[in-house]
This record gives structure tokens, sequence and C-alpha cells, in this order.
């Protein structure tokens, strides 16, 4: 391993997950030695899509984990939330082994998967739906999310009457009606164009300092990690993806479009990439 | 460093509304273009009815045989004024009813477990496979043996006819569920219960009403053939004893109203498909 510019590995890997979470302070994320492998269908042989994974979120933090397209992050987001299982390593939340999903944490899924035959409210609601949250209620929570995410007016509208950018927003509610701690996003933005994706970063910015949630961010872009967390998580590129920096970003908030003109923005985004291109090249 | 946090959010703003006028229709000839489907439809139809009738009235085919519109109407009103028009009418709609009814509760049944369960798919699929490769309407004079020539073989006969495509359609309904949408029910906890109901049920309806849709249809030409071939009423049996009689407008009478209750519960399937269906993204607007 190349270039480790802040070592973050503590000692940890023979204490319990309770015990390694308690040291973090209650409401984080610790992913301990994580490794994930996926048994193919094909030839039954197993691929490895994480291969060595540790950091943490602490709580009401906004960290973001970049790394190379096809380097695990997805895997890596899946695992967090529960639906897929970590072949090796320990991972907690709020004290508690991840071992199911559960509602203290939800998903913003990469391709917005909403369902296709329900109308806006009803795709937000449909978390509280689960909880058997009484239908009443579950509709003005949901309202009151609708109209967070700036989509007031369009309550009655199926997916495919809505823009890509509109669709996330449903995607975004969707996760934050339940209240969860944790909010695991994956690429949300990466399909929508240049613009739309800065009014997104801005309106994720304005909402998460509204609710205070703790959130694990997933991109391949570097900008939008810098822009966006309070830590940069970077992954080397995969097969078998370690850890490779851990990036404090120390900008004030609330955060401007302009913070990504300045030389300190340019420079850490800079050292990131280095990090993964040195990475890269380590390994081949 | 100037600031971007609006308290209120970025409200999406609705698409224009498309200006009624690009669209209004002025004038007959876009009454009639509007209207093109209908109008062009009954004209085909009075066109051939209207051939058949010069037809027969000329001559050019022999009239005992070949009947007309005329004729066919003439035997309808006798059919079911003094004849047994609305027995016959009575009994093929038990026989279909009972044995379509019958065939929806296994094959929406069956046809969900095989989708849902591996194991049951592979229990059930070679008997499904062999069942609807079956001639299944040569099993007539069997089924006569077993239940008698009465309602109950003819039940067995749509009902057989009936359940396979519904099977069939069901189960590859059910198996489609979208990967992605079962993660996201997953990943708010959703119980087996709710991700049936919620994802993998409506996932399915396009494929089901389709099997409904070719159930219909294999139902009644089960009900007519068997009638046809063993029966003491029905439709299927006036068209056999008129057939034998010459009586060729009587036995048009009676394929015309198998058709009509075809098509009339097609419509209708159509309909209750069009009100599921609201969420579909409408080809060419
Ligand atoms: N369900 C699965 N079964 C088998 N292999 C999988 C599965 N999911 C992911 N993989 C493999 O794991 C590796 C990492 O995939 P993953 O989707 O986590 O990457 P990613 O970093 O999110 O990529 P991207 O930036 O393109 O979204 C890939 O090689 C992929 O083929
Ligand atoms: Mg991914």
């Amino acid at each position: 391993m190349s270039e480790v510019i802040e070592a973050n590995h503590r000692p940890v890997r023979d204490v319990s997950a309770t015990a390694a979470s308690t040291q973090a302070g209650p409401g984080a994320l610790v992913i301990d030695h994580v490794g994930i492998t996926f048994t193919a269908r094909r030839d039954n042989k197993r691929y490895r899509a994480i291969k060595d994974v540790s950091f943490t979120v602490r709580e009401n933090e906004f960290c973001c984990v970049v790394g190379p397209s096809g380097c695990g992050k997805s895997s890596l987001l899946l695992a967090v939330a529960g639906l897929v299982p970590a072949s090796h390593g320990e991972m907690s939340f709020d004290g508690n082994r991840i071992v199911s999903p559960e509602r203290d944490r939800a998903v913003v899924f990469q391709s917005a998967s909403l369902l296709p035959w329900r109308t806006v409210i009803a795709n937000v609601s449909y978390g509280l739906e689960m909880m058997k949250v009484p239908r009443r209620e579950a509709r003005e929570r949901s309202r009151a999310i609708v109209e967070l995410v700036g989509l007031k007016g369009f309550e009655g509208h199926y997916p495919h009457e809505l823009s890509g950018g509109m669709q996330q927003r449903v995607n975004l509610a969707r996760a934050l009606v339940a209240d969860p701690q944790l909010l695991l996003m994956d690429e949300p933005f990466a399909a929508l164009d240049a613009q739309t994706r800065e009014v997104m970063q801005a309106e994720l910015l304005r909402i998460w300092g509204q609710m205070r949630k703790s959130v694990m961010f997933v991109t391949h872009q570097i900008d939008e990690a810098v822009f966006l967390g309070d830590r940069v998580i970077v992954l080397s590129k995969g097969p078998g993806t370690t850890i490779a920096d851990i990036v404090e970003v120390n900008f004030p908030r609330p955060r401007s479009e302009e913070v990504k003109r300045t030389p300190e923005f340019l420079a850490l985004v800079d050292r990131i990439w280095n990090c993964i291109r040195s990475g890269a090249t380590a390994q081949n | 460093m100037a600031t971007v946090t609006p308290s209120k959010p970025a409200e999406a703003v609705p698409a224009d509304v498309a200006d009624d006028d690009d669209v209004a229709p002025r004038g007959f000839v876009e009454f009639l273009r509007k209207r093109q489907r209908v109008l062009l439809g009954v004209l085909g139809a009075v066109i051939v009815l209207a051939s058949w009738q010069i037809c027969s009235d000329l001559k050019v085919v022999n009239p005992a045989f070949s009947s007309s519109p005329w004729e066919i109407l003439k035997a309808a009103k006798d059919y079911f004024n003094g004849g047994d028009g609305w027995a016959a009418l009575r009994i093929s709609a038990i026989e279909f009813g009972l044995g379509f009814v019958l065939s929806l509760a296994v094959g929406l049944i069956v046809g969900m477990a095989m989708g849902w369960w591996r194991w049951c798919e592979f229990l059930v699929d070679p008997l499904v496979n062999f069942g609807y490769a079956a001639p299944r309407i040569a099993l007539v004079p069997l089924l006569v043996i077993w239940f008698g020539i009465g309602t109950p073989s003819k039940v067995a006969v749509v009902f057989l006819s009936a359940v396979f495509p519904i099977i069939i359609n069901t189960m590859s309904g059910v198996k489609i569920a979208d990967a992605s949408l079962v993660q996201v029910a997953r990943s708010f906890k959703a119980s087996r219960l709710q991700l049936f109901r919620t994802v993998v049920i409506p996932g399915a309806v396009p494929s089901i009403v389709t099997g409904i849709r070719l159930g219909i249809g294999q139902g009644l030409i089960g009900m007519v053939v068997g009638e046809l071939l063993a029966s003491t009423a029905g439709l299927g049996y006036t068209i056999e004893t008129a057939g034998n009689n010459l009586q060729s407008a009587t036995m048009f009478v009676a394929v015309f109203l198998v058709s009509g209750i075809g098509v009339l519960l097609t419509q209708s399937i159509r309909v209750v498909e069009h009100r599921l269906d609201r969420w579909r993204p409408k080809v060419g607007g």
C-alpha cells in the first residue's frame, strides 16, 4: 500500500465490535476489517468485491467514500445496510452488530428504484407502510418530507412523469421518511446532468442541515465528495479493495459553490486523485 | 463567503401545460379522424355482412348452406322466442363460469407458488408443461366417462383448457420481479408477505392479465368443443344439432353468441387492465 497520508486504523482487530463502537461513541458506524465476496452463479467461484476496509462514521458526520468504478463501493454500502453479508470483519452501528436491515439505517439507491405503480406520496410513505404506521399519520409525515425535498404539488404524480432529478428527490424522501439515524447514499446524483447535480448537492446539504443525520455518501466523483463531506474515505481500485486514505475536510458550513474554486479545495481534490492513482499503479 | 443554504427548498417546477388549441379537433374531418377506430371497424363489418347478404340474395352461393345475415336474425328471434336459446345460453354460461372461476383460482395460486418458491417450480413444472402440451380436448370422452354427459364434464373441460395458460403466465410474471425493487423492500424490513403484496404482485399484473385473456379464449373453445362432442344442452349442442339438421342460420346464431361472449369478456379484461395500468408511461403520448 502506497502513500497512506492519514492512517486511521485503530488497533481494534481483537476487540469485539461492541467494544469498538463504545470507543467510537454512540451513534457511530464502525467498519472493522471488512471483506465482501460474491459467489458467481455462473461458475460457482468466489469473487472478491471488498478486501479489507476499516473506518468509522461518527454521529451526525457527513462521510464520503470515493473510489474508482467497480472497486466495491456499492457492495460495501449494501453490507452496511445489512442487505449483503460481509465475509469477514465486523460492522456495527450504534453499538449493535449489523446482521440485517434495520430501521435506524436507510438507503438512497444508486438508481432511483421507485415503485413505478405508486405515486410520489405513496412511494415516500412506503417505509412507514412497512412499519405499519397508521395510514393517516403516514400520509401526513410523507407530505411533510415531500415538501422538505421540494416536491410539493407532485404528490399525485407517477415516477415516469418526473425528471431524473425529481426521481432522486423522491428516492431521498423515501429514505428520510422513517427518520433513520444513518443515511446510506449510493451515488444518488451520478446519473444527473452537471447542473442538476449541483442543485441536488446544495439541496442535500440544506436538508442535512435541517435534519442532522449521519451520512455515508458513496461516489466516484472526488469534487463531490470534498464539497459535501466532513471526511473523505478513499478506496483503492478493485478487485480486492483496501482503504487508501482518510482525509479530513475542514471547509466551514454552510458551504457554497464558490468553495469549489478555492485553491484549498483544488489541492485536496488533487491529493485524493494522486492517492487513487498511486494506489492503482502499486497494484498493477 | 456567500451561503447557499436557503431554508426554503428549490421547488421543482411543473412542465408547461400543452396549449389545448394545438390538439383540439376542428371541423367534420377532425371529428371523423378522432373516431376512425370505431368507424372503420363498423365499416369493415358492414361491408362483410352486406356482401354476404347480396351473395345469398343473388344465389351466388347456396343460401341453404351459407344462410344470410337476415336469415340469421330471423333464426335468432325464433331461437330465443319459444326455442331453447335462453336455456342453452344459461347452461353454457354456467359451464364456462364455473370452469373458468375454478381455473382462475387454481391457476393464480399454483402460478404464484411456482414463481415464488423454486422447489415448487421444480416440482410442478414438468406436470404443467406436459398438461399444456397435451391435446386436452381429446380428453373429453374420458371426462364424460368420469363426470357424466351433463354440466360437470364441461366444467372440467373448461377448467383444463383455461388453467394452463393462467398458471404459466402468472408464474413468469412473479418470477420477473424487479431485483432492485425487491432490494428496496428488503431495506425497509418488509416481511415476505409485504414484499409479495407491494412489489411482486403489482409487477406481475401485466403477465397475469395476459394469462387470463388466453384462458378466456381457451376456456370458450373447450366449452364449445366439449358440448359438440358430448352433451344434451348448451350453445355447442345447438351448433351440433342445427348442423345435423341443415339449419345453418341457427348454427350461425350459436356461433355468433359464443364469439360475442368472447369479445365481451376480453373487452372487460381490457378495461380492468387499463385501470390497473394507469401508472405505465404511454408510448407516443
Ligand atoms: N450480486 C453480485 N454478485 C456477484 N458479483 C457482484 C455482485 N455485486 C457486485 N459484484 C461485483 O463486485 C465488484 C464491485 O461491485 P460494486 O457494484 O460494489 O462496485 P462500485 O464501486 O459500486 O462500482 P460503480 O462505481 O460502477 O457503481 C464488481 O466486480 C462486481 O462485478
Ligand atoms: Mg456502485
